[in-house]
């Protein structure tokens, strides 16, 4: 089916950024190593023959690569002369993050509408019945809705920081940008958290049906039914599985690392603050994407999945078609007759659903 | 027109702190804030070294470039100054400033940064030249008035030097020749403590 290619594209998008992940972190540790050794050394006496060497050449060579001195004024890293790591981070964002993000994130869009536009929505096969089976329930679309509406929140005041001196400072000028990037910022460090505790919300709720099953792996390995043919699954596909697992792992990092950078009163160093910052960024740029994806193909990619996290419940011929073993179970469960009887007093205090 | 610069002699820094002392009364700066400290390298073995840093007013800094809001500006004598009315106080300039200039008051509760500040080679702010507001904000305009910073006027030892590069970078030029090198040294630290106030490569 077509979904699973989509998928594969944002899980594609994911692997890259964790490549970068990797390839930035080996890159800011090495960075330094690298420049030290350029300044002294063969290299540059092969140049330019220095004979008598200036006499305070160790000195300064020790105040750069950070060694510790000690200093009356108290403060996190007052006593470090000199901080080049600071150089790789701001190469790293204003070379790497910057523009290398924007173009990802264009890609990302500029895909799924040209696969939207050629390719067009996926229609429920035999069409609508008109009767309806539940799939979310109360609580549980709730805290979808609660975590989407705080992602959108923080996506956006994230990308006015990180984008705003290049897309919106010509727009509304210095005073302007200063404003809206205050309040961002406020804005950001203050749902930040919050997100925290919508992930947890979210992950009790639905851990239990995104576990392994047999037939996952197949699921992934056919993409889904991209390239034709059926193929069975249960209440969540494959697809959907990764994407549970992959928000709460980026999720996990995104807040773990938010939390060390909004919170910099408990002593954290600058070192730790820009591998905050580079993690930070890295997962939200694959998050986004990976949202974009998701929002693509619950909305337009394929018909009557939208109303699953709206109404909370779907057509019974798109369950068939889509989730085959799960619509057998939940008409199954219907249609079986009652045994034993039912006691009264414990269905009326458990959440009418079966799902929840 | 002359580019501001500062150079601390670690030759002659004494670790007195008058510098930090100076900058810290002139422009009244709230505890915690701290635009200038001095730093003491190998303290208290031979070859130990101090030396005054705060904001060095570079000419590609990279405060300016990292900024998410575009703050900063540089003055026509090269002196790197920002609005404090842009700032959002978000961090970026203290992690990709060598050396540690910018500081952030505590402003509420779970440390959230107050407005960036730092060194201003006494030159204020974007506001009207020693007008109140600037005085508040930034501290006293001592470039407008025609003198220069507190700091290098009030070192004990004239190791701090503040002005025009040009001539800052003469003076110490002398300082060096005069002094000699490593093997030959005129005066200093290895003239009062013999071979052992002389660490290898640490005699300027």
């Amino acid at each position: 089916m077509n979904r699973a290619k989509t998928r594969l594209v944002c899980l594609f998008g994911s692997l890259v950024s964790s490549c970068l992940v990797g390839i930035t972190i080996f890159v800011l540790s090495n960075g330094q190593v690298v420049a030290q050794e350029a300044g002294a050394g063969p290299a540059r006496e092969a140049l330019h023959p220095i004979r008598v060497p200036h006499p305070g050449v160790g000195l300064w060579r020790d105040a750069r690569t950070a060694v510790v001195g000690t200093t009356q004024v108290s403060g996190v890293d007052a006593g470090v002369l000199i901080h080049s790591g600071g150089q790789d981070w701001r190469s790293f964002r204003a070379d790497l993050l910057v523009p290398k993000s924007g173009w990802i994130l264009t890609a990302v869009c500029l895909l799924l509408a040209v696969y939207g536009l050629v390719h067009g929505t996926i229609r429920i096969p035999g069409g609508r019945t008109g009767r309806t089976i539940e799939r979310n329930s109360l609580n549980q679309r709730i805290a979808h809705w609660f975590m989407a509406v705080l992602f959108i929140f923080l996506m956006v005041t994230g990308l006015v920081l990180l984008y705003g001196r290049e897309l919106l400072l010509d727009l509304v000028g210095a005073t302007g940008l200063g404003l809206i990037a205050s309040a961002s910022k406020a804005g950001h460090n203050l749902f930040g958290p919050l997100f925290g505790f919508a992930l947890v919300w979210v992950f009790a709720l639905y851990v239990r049906k995104n576990l392994y099953q047999r037939g996952d792996i197949d699921w992934l390995s056919k993409g889904g039914g991209f390239f034709g043919g059926h193929l069975s699954c249960g209440e969540f596909n494959a697809g959907e599985k990764l994407l549970f697992w992959l928000t709460m792992i980026f999720g996990l990092a995104i807040v773990g690392s938010g939390l060390i950078l909004s919170f910099p009163n408990f002593g954290q160093d600058r070192v730790l603050m820009e591998q905050s910052h580079v993690v930070h960024s890295l997962v939200a740029v694959a998050f986004i994407a990976m949202i974009i994806g998701h929002v693509f193909l619950a909305t337009q990619g394929v018909e009557g999945t939208f109303e699953a996290i709206s109404t909370g419940k779907v057509d019974e011929n798109w369950g068939r078609a889509h989730h085959d073993l799960w619509y057998a179970e939940v008409v199954g469960d219907q249609r079986a007759p009652q045994t034993p009887p039912v006691d009264r007093e414990r269905v009326a205090d458990a959440d009418v659903s079966r799902d929840s | 027109m002359a580019r501001m610069k500062f150079l601390c002699d670690a030759e002659r820094c004494i670790e007195c702190n008058s510098c930090v002392t100076a900058c810290k009364n002139e422009h009244d700066i709230p505890w915690g804030v701290n635009r200038r400290r001095v730093v003491t390298i190998n303290d208290g073995s031979p070859g130990e070294r101090s030396i005054s840093v705060a904001c060095m007013h570079c000419s590609d800094a990279p405060c300016a470039s990292v900024c998410p809001v575009d703050c900063f500006y540089q003055t026509e004598d090269g002196v790197v100054l920002h609005d404090k009315d842009i700032c959002i106080g978000c961090g970026y300039c203290f992690y990709a400033c060598p050396f540690g200039a910018p500081q952030f008051p505590n402003t509420s509760s779970f440390g959230s940064r107050g407005k960036m500040d730092k060194c201003t080679f006494c030159s204020g702010g974007p506001e009207q030249d020693s007008s109140s507001d600037e005085v508040r904000k930034y501290g006293r305009n001592r470039m407008a008035e025609g003198k220069l910073p507190i700091c290098a006027e009030m070192c004990a030892t004239k190791a701090l030097l503040g002005g025009d590069g040009d001539e800052v970078s003469n003076i110490y030029r002398e300082r060096i020749t005069y002094r000699g090198s490593a093997s030959s040294l005129a005066y200093g630290w290895g003239v009062a403590y013999g071979k052992k106030g002389v660490k290898k490569g640490y005699s300027q």
